[in-house]
């Protein structure tokens, strides 16, 4: 039962930790322009470019290629092809790494998902006479097993090019090998469990069911230090740079990509007319301390200082 | 062989950290193919060299002045880290801080950055150049400093950056051994922006801070 309730203690750390990053980020000051071309949703421009070129743009409506945005997010999400194409040699553990984490999400979806057909009275198993209840329980089986592999491969090959690589290694903290070693071990046991205590991960299908419903679980030992170590991590999670896929939204949807016109009257004028109402605390010779933001842009475009 | 320059360096070592090496540099087309045709960086009188900070490379591209007694320069280090702080805050640099704080606390330090930058490749790949170099020495003096981790968290997170003058004075050369072309940011699969951090430690200095 205690393994119950430190699950679900963790789970509520990681999902309220992952909403304090979300809001910290997003809550943060509108910034002044950034974008970094080529824009993504730029309508038939993938070499640079932009609307803001073309004559009288503000009289014409916005087109936004959300299907190329996303084409190209995805694409980097899915596959990594910066790493691919620019740094191969890392891409072949970094890869495998975050492959591995994203199936282990996929794994426990599944399992979800067969905890909710056995719940309803259903058999799950390669013999069951429904078809879409077979693939369940072999995308249970694949997604496991191949997370555990894919993760201690590119976790085991990470820890050895940061170990190993001068380049990496100087600029590797004690944080970082803690955190690789803590996942490796995650996926580890995940491995050695499966082979030993549940190759058909009917036991681990056991404790997501037992987990809706508050029964006690059935868990062999290996399976317990697992679900410890994922637990303790997943609330530890949040408060490290593991989280760089929250960030990766913000960068790439409100920095790189975010090329939203300031027109009269919307949204971004009224955020950005709030923050050029605070005074500056600090001095440059352009800028004096104690005014505005407006009324320093207003002073230099009277031709001077007041 | 000779020793790899580390982050911890920017702080320990004495005198000129590097020299810009005129053979080590990336060779031109034609009709500069040939080294000899090429002027090298001139170097500053023995006159100038007291007056100003050339500590970093042997150049001075922002004029700093030394400090003349120890009063200061703590003078100095007090009003950098005043700057830090107004760095960090909404109030006094809500133009960039979005976009600053994503950057300082999710990069990978996976080094991608490094082979799209034209100062340190055409360096020879001198590690002070690097994108990752400043803004890594920046991240850990902030969570040193500002973020105040304590002593064994420091070590653990390797926020381990002494902070005195010779520490700000090179970081602040340091900003402009970059072109703020963005090359790193392009580069970057989480979207980090090295250029980003170096133009804030850039008005780090350049800001008179009340």
């Amino acid at each position: 039962m205690w393994l119950l309730l430190l699950t679900y203690a963790c789970l509520l750390i990681f999902i309220a930790g992952l909403i304090w990053r979300v809001y910290k980020y997003a809550s943060l000051p509108v910034h002044l322009r950034w974008e970094l071309y080529p824009v993504a949703h730029e309508v038939g421009k993938p070499y640079g470019g932009s609307y803001l070129e073309e004559q009288d743009w503000w009289h014409r409506p916005r087109k936004i290629n959300l299907l190329g945005e996303s084409t190209v997010f995805l694409r980097e999400i899915i596959f990594f092809r910066e790493y691919f194409f620019s740094n191969r040699r890392f891409w072949s553990f970094v890869y495998p790494f975050h492959l591995g984490l994203f199936l282990l999400v996929v794994w426990v979806v599944m399992l979800i998902l067969g905890s909710i057909i056995a719940l309803n009275g259903l058999m799950i198993g390669s013999i069951s006479p429904y078809f879409w209840i077979q693939l369940v329980y072999y995308i249970t089986l694949i997604s496991g097993v191949a997370a555990f592999i894919l993760g201690v491969f590119g976790t085991v090959g990470l820890l050895i090019k940061r170990s190993h690589d001068e380049d990496l290694r100087n600029y590797t903290a004690p944080i970082d090998y803690f955190n690789l070693t803590g996942i490796l071990l995650i996926f580890l046991t995940g491995l050695l469990f499966w082979i030993i205590e549940d190759p058909s991960f009917d036991l681990s299908r056991g404790y997501t069911k037992s987990l809706l419903t508050f029964d006690s679980p059935q868990v062999g030992l290996i399976m317990t230090i697992n679900i410890m170590l994922s637990c303790l991590f997943l609330a530890y999670m949040p408060f490290t740079r593991m989280m760089h896929y929250v960030a990766k939204y913000f960068t790439y949807h409100k920095v790189r990509w975010d090329d939203e016109p300031n027109k009269p009257g919307a949204g971004l004028e009224r955020k950005l007319r709030a923050q050029l109402n605070q005074s500056t605390d600090w001095s440059a010779s352009h800028v004096q301390t104690g005014q505005s933001w407006a009324e320093q842009v207003q002073n230099r475009d009277s031709g001077g200082k007041k | 062989m000779k020793r790899k320059i580390t982050l911890t360096d920017i702080s320990k070592i004495k005198g000129q950290m590097i020299a810009i090496d005129k053979a080590a540099l990336s060779k031109l087309p034609p009709p500069l193919d040939d080294p000899a045709d090429e002027p090298g960086v001139r170097q500053l009188t023995d006159e100038q060299k007291t007056r100003f900070d050339t500590s970093l490379d042997g150049v001075s591209a922002i004029g700093l002045t030394k400090p003349q007694n120890k009063q200061e320069e703590e003078e100095f280090v007090r009003k950098f880290l005043t700057g830090l702080k107004k760095l960090l805050s909404k109030k006094d640099n809500w133009t960039f801080l979005q976009p600053l704080m994503l950057s300082l606390e999710n990069c990978a330090k996976c080094q991608n950055c490094s082979d799209a930058c034209p100062v340190f490749t055409e360096s020879g790949g001198q590690e002070i150049y690097r994108p990752t170099y400043r803004s890594e020495i920046l991240r850990r003096i902030i969570n040193k400093y500002v973020k105040k981790e304590g002593k064994l968290l420091s070590k653990f997170t390797g926020s381990d950056i002494e902070l005195n003058y010779q520490t700000i004075a090179r970081l602040a050369e340091l900003a402009y051994r970059c072109t703020l072309c963005r090359r790193c940011a392009q580069s970057c699969p989480i979207g980090v922006d090295n250029g980003l951090i170096r133009m804030n430690c850039a008005n780090c200095s350049a800001r008179k801070w009340a």
